[in-house]
């Protein structure tokens, strides 16, 4: 395995009597994307508040790009590029102006700083309205501003917290998109999210995270095996369906095949990469699909599973 | 060292910026300790300016010793330019010049005053005081109480004399005896050589003093702004950068410093320009002004450091600038103060700012302002290094 951009071992913090952290652990490595789901209250944003050098640690180690971090430490945070929560943005200023701003606290200075400054414009499409005042943007193109003052130094590990929080979908979607695109292009990205859904799309591993302890960790198809729970599949088709019903029943990694009132019920293991063959075996065996519908058992369930509780509550 | 710099001042111009654009801070920090100074020292009376009053004087006796005190004390009073003492015939004209303000107090000498000090029976003396004028009504009391005094010790000496002569007390005798006796010049003067009067015109003291109570005001926008940004969440996003959360703190209290010395600085210049105020020797004030920034930012800081947000720093700050205004004479002169208040004013930065503009009113150069930049030096250091630490744990809390 590479040399992780970052590595956390063993954080721990506490409020008072309240444990917010309890000994976690985890790497991203670059070009990997790396969710921390869990629901609110359940140490993300301690976390990633550690390992931006925001909050001093009761215990544990930080490393990032090889750099130990903590409160005091100043170059090691030049591999950071830092997404908050909240829109931390200066309403009076233009996008032009704010990028600048916290360019310059980046280090960057003269035509480089305009340039990269242009760049991230471009990048998060707002040109246009560069040098209109923050406060007259809508929420998505704050967003969008909020996260591209993280891209400005070209970190090599961008942390997002809870980037999609009060998003329109039409918003939300577009953030999701740029930040796969991001981790494409090699930066180590961790992601907080409490939603499932976006923590499955984005993250190439996912840690789940609850009452400030990992509770498992892994990819999305690991985290689903953890449970033992498999992928169903119903082909609503005409023709013959028992026969049809049987001769799926043969295929490798196929465990059940019932055929029922107009349809096949199978469960199955990856449903999404034995597709092609399941239909190419139906329709050898005499039955005329007309749809298909796969059901994947998902994070809610391994949630559920791992803490007893939804992920929402 | 040079990154560290390059960010504190990225921090205080983006911060000087927002306040140019906020006008509200242009208001605070400039127009209104201008315009309040301005309406202060024409609207109040001039509380470092000298005493001077008016009295008329009705002689209704015309003896001896009537005749010196009209000659003695009261005459002494309008050679010194205290009074302006004007003769009258009768009572009811002198009351009716109190009564509608033409004069402060009326001294009422009744006929056969001077047979009654010569008889040794009590004798009277009236003084009218005006309803608005009672300084003026107290300094004639004291004054004819004084001269009763001199009367009763020529009296006794008279008296002694007399007895012991063997001759009969003649009352017409005493009365011309103590006549001639008071008119004698005092054998004993007392001296009045104080030290310099530490005493600026009436422009300048409340140019000064709004000076110094608006400072505080200007002074708190660039710590208290600390807490707002901890709020919008930019001050974490700033302290994710590559700097420490000392170089957050610098550059806040740099802003706190540039306003303050703006602020008092245009108020100086604007008052001198255009209403008169006479600040004196441009070095020592300028001085004087840095110093007491310093120790307003300190003040400030201490003040951010105790508050949960901005809204509570501000409410704070306010009670702590009016509070150490009052108690340090921004609203009247610590020279009319009782002495217990006049003590307790040297623990406030408005006395030590304000003692020292009157020495350099007066004319002293910048020696004799030390005692003050160094008092607010210290001001500013002490509650600015306790201001830090407290303000430490504003920028790192969650």
């Amino acid at each position: 395995m590479p040399t992780p951009v970052l590595d956390c071992r063993d954080l721990r913090k506490r409020f008072g009597s309240r444990t917010a952290v309890d000994g976690v652990s985890f790497s991203v490595a670059a070009g990997e994307t790396y969710g921390l789901l869990g629901p609110n209250g359940a140490g993300k944003t301690t976390t990633i508040s550690m390992i931006c050098g925001l909050l001093g640690r009761d215990g544990g180690e930080v490393v990032v790009d090889g750099r130990p971090i903590d409160v005091g430490s100043t170059d090691a945070k030049a591999a950071i590029g830092y997404v908050p929560q909240d829109l931390a943005i200066y309403p009076d200023l233009s996008a032009r102006e704010n990028l600048r701003f916290f360019g310059r606290l980046q280090r960057l200075s003269g035509r480089v700083l305009e340039t990269r400054v242009g760049e991230v414009l471009e990048l998060i499409a707002l040109s246009e309205r560069a040098d209109d005042r923050t406060s007259e943007f809508s929420g998505g193109m704050k967003r969008r501003l909020n996260i591209g003052i993280g891209l400005l130094h070209r970190p090599r590990l961008l942390v997002l917290d809870e980037p999609t929080v009060g998003v329109d979908p039409q918003s939300r979607n577009a953030i999701l998109s740029s930040v796969a695109d991001l981790g494409s292009e090699g930066l180590a990205i961790l992601y907080t999210t409490h939603y499932m859904e976006e923590a499955e799309r984005l993250c190439d591993r996912i840690g789940i995270i609850d009452e400030g302890r990992i509770r498992a960790e892994g990819t999305r198809r690991e985290l689903v095996g953890l449970i033992g729970e498999k992928d169903r599949v119903t082909l609503v088709a005409g023709g013959s369906l028992g026969p049809a019903a049987r001769a799926l029943a043969s295929v490798e990694r196929v465990q059940e095949a019932t055929a029922t009132d107009g349809r096949i019920e199978l469960v199955v293991e990856e449903a999404r990469s034995l597709l092609p063959r399941i239909l190419q075996e139906a329709a050898a065996a005499g039955a005329v699909v007309r749809s298909v519908e796969v059901v994947e058992p998902d994070l809610e369930a391994v949630f559920l599973h791992l803490t007893g509780k939804a992920l929402r509550d | 060292m040079a990154a560290t710099v390059h960010a504190v001042l990225t921090i205080a111009l983006r911060d000087l910026r927002q306040r140019v654009r906020d006008r509200s801070a242009i208001i605070l920090a400039v127009v209104a300790p201008f315009a309040l100074a301005y309406l202060f020292s024409v609207m109040l009376p001039g509380g470092s300016a000298a005493f001077h009053t008016s009295y008329a004087v009705v002689d209704l006796d015309g003896g001896p010793v009537a005749r010196s005190l009209v000659n003695g004390p009261l005459a002494a009073l309008k050679e010194a330019g205290v009074a302006d003492v004007t003769a009258m015939a009768d009572e009811a004209g002198a009351r009716a010049k109190v009564e509608d303000g033409a004069m402060a107090a009326a001294i009422v000498i009744p006929a056969g005053f001077s047979d009654a000090v010569g008889a040794g029976r009590a004798a009277e003396l009236k003084v009218i005081g005006g309803a608005d004028a009672t300084l003026a009504a107290g300094v004639a009391r004291s004054v004819l109480k004084g001269f009763a005094s001199g009367v009763e010790s020529v009296q006794v000496s008279i008296a002694t004399v007399l007895v012991s002569s063997g001759a009969a007390p003649d009352p017409a005798l005493i009365a011309r005896l103590s006549g001639e006796a008071l008119a004698v010049p005092d054998p004993i003067i007392l001296a009045d050589d104080r030290t310099a009067d530490r005493v600026a015109s009436n422009m300048t003291f409340y140019a000064a003093s709004m000076a110094v109570l608006f400072v505080f005001f200007a002074a708190q926008f660039g710590v208290t702004s600390l807490l707002a940004e901890r709020r919008a969440g930019t001050l974490a996003r700033m302290l994710a950068a590559p700097i420490s959360p000392q170089t957050v703190l610098a550059g806040k209290v740099l802003v706190s410093i540039v306003l303050g010395v703006v602020s008092m600085g245009i108020v100086a210049l604007g008052t001198s320009l255009l209403i008169g105020a006479r600040w004196g020797d441009p070095v020592a004030v300028a001085a004087l002004i840095v110093t007491t920034v310093l120790a307003a930012s300190g003040i400030a800081l201490l003040v951010v450091g105790f508050a949960k947000n901005e809204d509570q720093a501000g409410g704070l700050t306010a009670i702590v600038a009016m509070t150490l205004a009052v108690l340090g004479g921004s609203f009247f002169p610590m020279s009319q103060a009782p002495e217990g208040l006049a003590q307790l004013s040297l623990f406030t930065p408005h006395a030590w700012f304000l003692r020292g503009v009157n020495d350099l009113a007066s004319g002293a150069g910048v020696e004799a302002v030390v005692s003050s930049l160094a008092v607010l030096t210290a001001i500013g250091l002490g509650s600015g290094g306790l201001g830090l630490l407290r303000a430490r744990s504003v920028v790192l809390a969650r």
